[in-house]
């Protein structure tokens, strides 16, 4: 597939939507199969597009920006289909197996590294990888580790959608450490979860009314609003117990936004290694 | 993109009890926002196990006494059948992984 159908004015045309957009474009932020089929119009990887509207949502910059910063380093004409694999090698390499502390699960993470970087790994490789994963024990503070390595055991080009599962599982490793850090317990929570369904009524009536499910810009908005409103009724309640309680409701944001500019920057790194229609730059070499 | 089949109360023994291979019933309702995100991952399931397993789903709403009568009490629910007898289950939205990890425990990876 070449990018953007090799086509300068296809390029330009997505960067003009996408200058100045804050929020995540509709063609990148609707469901699964919306974006996969605006990665089609444009002539982008599946895979690759699913993982840029993923990153570029939780970015800093905005995902817009986040977008349009990636996507103008694409020549029109470039070959992407190895990147989301190169980049996959890559992200595990660098930013998964330094938080790894199962022994066992290191030597899986490179099983999982040459699986990705093969020439043309077959269903049964993929599946049999997939199945040794699934017999490690690993501790609990790996569990999300291993379920990203789980998750990018797919042919992703057959199976494009899987980039969510590698997406959300990863979100799961810093989501683990929060409620390891705030020492979140079936027995906090339960206390928290009292605390919130008193609350509640109050905390909608300030919120305003809920937006349609599909609406996905305004559930956010929506979601902020009751947690700003939740926050205070919650710490007149019990501050030590709601502090802790709202940190989990608010979840790791900053560490996942700290992830995803990561991530987007090893993929533009990925993506300039990629020879343009033209020739270009030398391919790199998977792992 | 291919659709997976739908099972009710009627066809439920036929389909899913009386089936040759293992089947994953995907408990669901229309209402329900995490189930809509599971029907690629689903679907995904039924591409890479073809011809192995099948994948089928069933309307709580529609159906209750099924769901009542396998103690689904949410979704959505991913129940595994095979030869007539439930297997195992998963609740919540779950990744495409975790649902093969789910059938790979019923046979071995083939070679």
């Amino acid at each position: 597939m070449n990018a953007f159908h090799g086509n300068a004015a296809v390029k330009r045309d997505v960067l003009e939507t996408l200058a100045g957009s804050t929020e995540t474009p509709v063609a990148m932020a609707a469901d699964q199969q919306a974006v996969l089929a605006w990665a089609q119009e444009m002539g982008l990887p599946g895979d690759l597009t699913l993982l840029l509207a993923g990153l570029a949502r939780h970015s800093e910059r905005g995902a817009g920006k986040a977008c349009y910063d990636v996507l103008e380093t694409v020549e029109p004409g470039a070959d992407l289909s190895a990147v989301m694999r190169q980049w996959l090698i890559w992200a595990i390499g660098t930013m998964l197996v330094p938080v790894l502390s199962t022994p066992g699960l290191r030597q899986a993470a490179d099983t999982v590294q040459r699986l990705l970087g093969a020439a043309s790994p077959t269903p049964s490789d993929w599946r049999r990888v997939r199945h040794d994963l699934a017999c490690i024990d690993v501790s609990d503070d790996d569990d999300g580790a291993l379920a990203t390595l789980s998750a990018a055991c797919w042919d992703l080009e057959r199976f494009p959608g899987a980039v969510d599962d590698i997406l959300t599982s990863w979100h799961q490793i810093f989501n683990s450490r929060l409620h390891r850090e705030v020492e979140w317990t079936e027995d906090v929570r339960a206390a928290f979860r009292i605390l919130l369904r008193d609350a509640t009524p109050q905390a909608r009536a300030q919120a305003g009314p809920m937006p349609e499910p599909s609406d996905e810009i305004a559930t956010r908005l929506y979601k902020t609003r009751l947690l700003d409103a939740y926050e205070p009724l919650l710490l007149a309640k019990d501050e030590t117990l709601s502090r802790r309680g709202m940190q989990i409701l608010r979840g790791p944001r900053a560490e996942i936004s700290a992830f995803s500019d990561d991530a987007l920057s090893g993929l533009v790194q990925r993506i300039s290694g990629t020879p343009s229609a033209a020739g270009g730059l030398a391919h790199e070499t998977c792992a | 993109m291919s659709k997976l089949d739908i099972v009710t109360t009627e066809t439920f023994d036929v389909i899913v009890l009386g089936a040759e291979q293992p089947v994953v019933v995907d408990f669901y309702a229309d209402w329900c926002g995490p189930c809509k995100m599971m029907e690629p991952a689903l679907r995904d399931i039924a591409r890479e196990y073809d011809g192995e397993v099948s994948v089928v789903k069933l309307d709580v709403d529609a159906n209750k006494e099924i769901a009542e009568r396998y103690g689904v009490s949410g979704i959505p629910a991913l129940l595994l059948f095979d030869k007539g007898a439930l297997c195992d289950r998963l609740s919540g939205a779950t990744s495409r992984s975790a649902i093969a990890a789910m059938i790979d425990k019923r046979e071995a990876p083939r070679s």
